[in-house]
């Protein structure tokens, strides 16, 4: 049985935001918006939502090998909003520091992002459990979060 | 990365926009570059000088690192 319902949600939404990207498009270009600053931004956030998306699948896991049940359907809807939320969401700050003048650093950004995102979800996960073990599951993401922060200081400095 | 943009773009009486028009990018684009937040392309970067009537070497110019430790 089909839902009619999600069936046009699920393509109009699709429609509706090609033809968002479509006009927004045309007029970005009259206004030479899309130059190579643009480029560069949108880069940076689409790599900033990969970390992002890679933080919230190793949540999903975690969550299997804690034993919560998890089907497909919710798991992915849950994936695709992670990644696009976070995508719009880096697009705006890094265009909004950028017009300021600011310079923004992925690496640092990604860094302190995911050490935060690990200690609270962990934390949260060891008070519900009562188990307070489950904060240790923090501690790989929180050294990859170090590694980034390094990573972004030293190219700050110029040396890599 | 250094560069003279404002000054230039000052003597010139040209706005950031105009110059954004000459180069055809962003002003956003222009405001980063003169901040130096953002280094250019070399393509661009030579459109800037040209759009000065000058030589890229005297619009930008590499700085080492003081702090670079290699």
């Amino acid at each position: 049985m089909i839902n009619v319902g999600a069936f046009i949600g699920l393509y109009g939404g699709a429609m509706g935001g090609l033809l968002g990207w479509y006009f927004g498009r045309r007029k970005a270009i009259k206004e030479h918006s899309l130059d190579e600053l643009h480029d560069y931004m949108m880069k940076t956030a689409r790599s900033f939502s990969w970390f992002a998306t890679l933080g919230a699948i190793y949540i999903f896991f975690t969550l299997l090998v804690i034993g919560v049940p998890l089907s497909a359907a919710p798991v992915l809807g849950i994936l695709l909003l992670v990644q696009m939320a976070t995508w719009a969401i880096s697009t705006f700050v890094i265009k909004y520091y950028m017009s300021l003048g600011v310079e923004v650093n992925i690496s640092i950004l990604a860094g302190i992002s995911l050490i935060i995102l690990s200690v609270v979800f962990f934390l949260i996960i060891a008070i519900l459990m009562k188990e307070w073990l489950f904060i240790l599951l923090s501690l790989p993401l929180t050294v990859i979060g170090f590694y980034f922060i390094k990573q972004g200081v030293l190219t700050k400095k110029g040396v890599t | 990365m250094e560069n003279r943009i404002r000054s230039l773009r000052q003597a010139k009486q040209m706005t950031q926009q105009d110059l954004a028009n000459k180069v055809q990018v962003s002003r956003q684009t222009i405001v980063a570059i003169e901040k130096e937040k953002y280094n250019p392309s070399l393509e661009l970067a030579f459109k800037i000088s040209k759009a000065f009537e000058a030589a890229i070497e005297d619009v930008f110019h590499f700085r080492e690192e003081e702090d670079r430790d290699d």
